[in-house]
């Protein structure tokens, strides 16, 4: 096999060629080997200049050149790595080789120059490419980088917004408590019929005012992670009863037929947070209602027993309603988003409520699914999977805050002795116009220190304890009272705490502090009395 | 032509000192972040679009702000992909420029679709080159202007740039050193 190209020609073609006599003399060199291996001088030893790495074994020209190895020079000084083919001549041997690059990092230190490659060589282009990869490499560091600070910005603003709509709830909750609890109370006295609408009017609008503040609570609690779902032994007949009692008076007065239909599951027990499925059934009956204006509701239970003892229950909430169209049913379940911006103010309402309940059925393990139709009504359907449990006395939780409604309330048998702890003047004037109707004898604290200086053994049958106060907040007066009596050996008293902070952990800080019941503000006399009532069964007192 | 482009915009208007300005470019050239991709090919209008939101705001002629994006290209490209390429391209002005159309035929093969232009040196001596540049895009001669005399700042010259007009399918640019 021989080549015919001259000195010139291999600069070209191979700048790092290197021709040997037979018995592997350098007869001459590339341009590249000239400026980058001195060393390999005409007259010298191939062999004292490179090491050859490949192929293995001794060392057969003839061999590799029959066979067509591929050859690997490395040179004894410096890192330079040549790869190629050797070709035999008349004269020697022809060694066909370019520069091999391992690493961009040798490629620095190498001092090679584009000449030292051929125009046919691709390893500038290899270069190149791994220029480009290390720089994508870079590039997307940053944007990493640069995403986790937005995200991290995003999160640290959903948080303050978090805590402030929790704080406004706050806020608008103290003041809220005083028109509902003077307006309750006023409802009360004899009033001539158009102040009896009037007042009706006034605490219709405190209602739905405080509702809209219970769902932007809820609202702060998902965003923030805080949902916390509780799991009880609860009948799930009841809790639907309950949840729909008062939505069949509202279906009753715009004149729809509403169906309750819980047979055979109506004694059906499981475990899970009835207070929350309440509300998502409520959420969904009180929509139905809204969006229907002639025809019915209906409310159907279902349970398919499942394995492993766990309960599939289906609660289907059917309205003959106005319905959706595709567009509509995509966006009715975001947040403050509602079919249309014309339901807003046809019908009312902030659109929060079906985006909590999907909220609330996912944290309890389910779903909420839908099927509708534009002028034939919609059916939301809760789906839910829970652990079946025993049937038992259903108690009042501690601290777990009253949930129905009562018509009438008796004055209490003898006089109850009441310490209202309470820094706001309002929420004073509040429990005494409730209690005070009642018989009860009240001393007022304005904050937790003077409810201490007040307190003695057995002088009072229960405490109502704001959390909040200036001086002496009521977790530390209830935590020193509870002290008190322990080291002193009185009877314990119950206290209940009586306060706008209505997240899950106000409650179980609350408890933890030696409280025995919670009763959220908004107050009406009814709530008031009945959390008084639980708060002494709490303590095993009675009235 | 490719995100690097973009980037290499923002940077120079960044390295300007005055950061409200870029917020004003990219509102006034409808940009946002992802068209800053540097792997990632755009269409023309989108980068002469930028091109032109940042002449606006810095109050240039269209043609000095292309004259002083030139320039930064070769510090900015010095620093990016280009870099070991760059410096095996070569230690002199006129090595360099010689090996320019090979480091351009590389980046075509790097870049999918990549349209870039090409370089001849028609001639060269010690007091000057002359070099024809042919792309398929037109208007952009005072970027090269300016992309020559970053070269001579790349390799410490000083010089002129004349761009001489068109020339056997191409655009003639006359680099004259001084002393």
């Amino acid at each position: 096999m021989g080549a015919n190209l001259d000195e010139q020609q291999l600069d070209l073609v191979f700048p790092a060629y290197i021709r040997t006599s037979p018995d592997l003399k350098i007869i001459s060199v590339g341009r590249s080997l000239r400026r980058l291996a001195p060393q390999a001088q005409p007259g010298t030893g191939l062999l004292d200049s490179f090491r050859i790495k490949r192929p293995t074994g001794p060392v057969d020209f003839q061999g590799w050149v029959r066979a067509g190895s591929a050859l690997q020079l490395q040179a004894t000084t410096g890192s330079m790595v040549l790869r190629g083919l050797v070709l035999a001549e008349e004269a020697g041997f022809l060694l066909c080789v370019s520069h091999a690059i391992s690493s961009i990092a040798d490629l620095e230190a190498s001092g090679l120059t584009m000449a030292d490659f051929s125009q046919a060589d691709s390893s500038l282009t290899a270069i190149l490419a791994a220029g480009f990869q290390a720089s994508m490499l870079s590039e997307t560091r940053e944007l990493m980088t640069a995403l986790a600070g937005a995200r991290d910005e995003a999160l640290a603003a959903s948080k303050a917004k978090s805590a402030f709509l929790a704080n406004m709830s706050h806020e608008i909750r103290t003041p809220l408590n005083g028109i509902l609890g003077i307006i309750g109370t006023l409802a009360r006295t004899p009033l001539t019929p158009s102040q009896q609408e009037m007042v009706q009017l006034i605490m219709g609008s405190g209602q739905s005012l405080e509702r809209l503040l219970s769902d932007i609570l809820d609202l702060s609690k998902v965003e923030a992670g805080q949902f916390a779902i509780e799991s009880a032994p609860f009948c799930l007949g009841a809790s639907v009863r309950d949840a729909v009692r008062l939505m069949q008076i509202r279906a009753d007065d715009k004149g729809l037929v509403f169906g309750l239909d819980l047979a055979p599951d109506d004694e059906t027990w499981v475990m899970g947070d009835t207070v929350r499925l309440k509300q998502v059934v409520s959420n969904l009956v009180s929509n139905a209602i809204k969006f229907t204006d002639r025809g019915r509701v209906d409310v159907v239970l279902a349970v398919t027993a499942l394995e492993s003892g766990r309960a599939g229950i289906r609660i289907d909430v059917r309205d003959t309603g106005i319905g959706l169209d595709a567009e509509a049913r995509e966006r009715v379940f975001q947040r403050f988003a509602q079919a249309d911006d014309s339901i807003t103010r046809r019908f009312g309402g902030t659109g929060l409520g079906l985006a909590i309940s999907r909220d609330l059925a996912e944290a309890m393990g389910g779903e909420i699914t839908l099927e509708t139709k534009p002028g034939s009504g919609s059916c939301f359907t809760l789906l839910l999977n829970l652990p079946r449990a025993e049937a038992s006395l259903q108690s009042v939780s501690p601290l777990d805050g009253p949930s129905s409604d009562v018509d009438e309330i008796a004055p209490f048998d003898s006089p109850l002795r009441v310490l209202l702890v309470e820094d706001n003047v309002t929420n004073q004037r509040v429990v005494q116009l409730i209690l005070e109707t009642l018989g009860a004898e009240i001393a007022v604290a304005n904050n937790g220190q003077e409810a201490l200086d007040l307190y003695h053994a057995d002088g009072f049958d229960v405490i109502l304890m704001d959390m909040q106060m200036p001086v002496m907040d009521g977790l530390t007066a209830t935590r020193l009272i509870r002290t008190r009596e322990g080291a002193a050996g009185w009877r314990r008293t119950p206290v209940a705490m009586l306060t706008a902070n209505t997240l899950d952990e106000h409650r179980q800080t609350a408890s933890n502090a030696g409280a025995d019941y919670h009763i959220p503000k908004p107050i009406t006399p009814e709530s008031l009395i009945r959390g008084i009532e639980a708060a002494l069964a709490a303590a095993g007192r009675v009235i | 032509m490719y995100g690097m482009i973009h980037r290499a915009a923002r940077q120079m208007v960044l390295n300007g000192g005055d950061q409200s300005v870029w917020p004003r470019i990219l509102e006034r050239a409808g940009l946002e972040e992802s068209d800053f991709i540097s792997g990632q090919s755009y269409p023309d209008e989108v980068t002469f679009t930028l091109i032109g939101a940042v002449a606006a705001e810095l109050d240039l002629s269209l043609e000095e702000t292309l004259i002083r994006f030139g320039r930064y290209w070769i510090r900015f490209a010095d620093e990016s992909a280009f870099s070991h390429l760059m410096k095996m391209a070569g230690q002199t002005l006129t090595e360099f420029c010689e090996n320019l159309d090979r480091l351009h035929a590389n980046i075509d093969l790097s870049l999918p679709g990549v349209d870039v232009p090409s370089f001849l040196v028609r001639s060269s001596d010690e007091t000057s080159l002359r070099i024809t540049y042919v792309s398929s895009r037109t208007g952009l001669e005072p970027f090269v202007t300016g992309l020559f005399e970053g070269l001579l700042a790349h390799f410490g010259q000083s010089g002129q740039v004349r761009c001489l007009g068109p020339h056997e399918g191409g655009i003639d640019f006359l680099i004259t050193l001084d002393g």
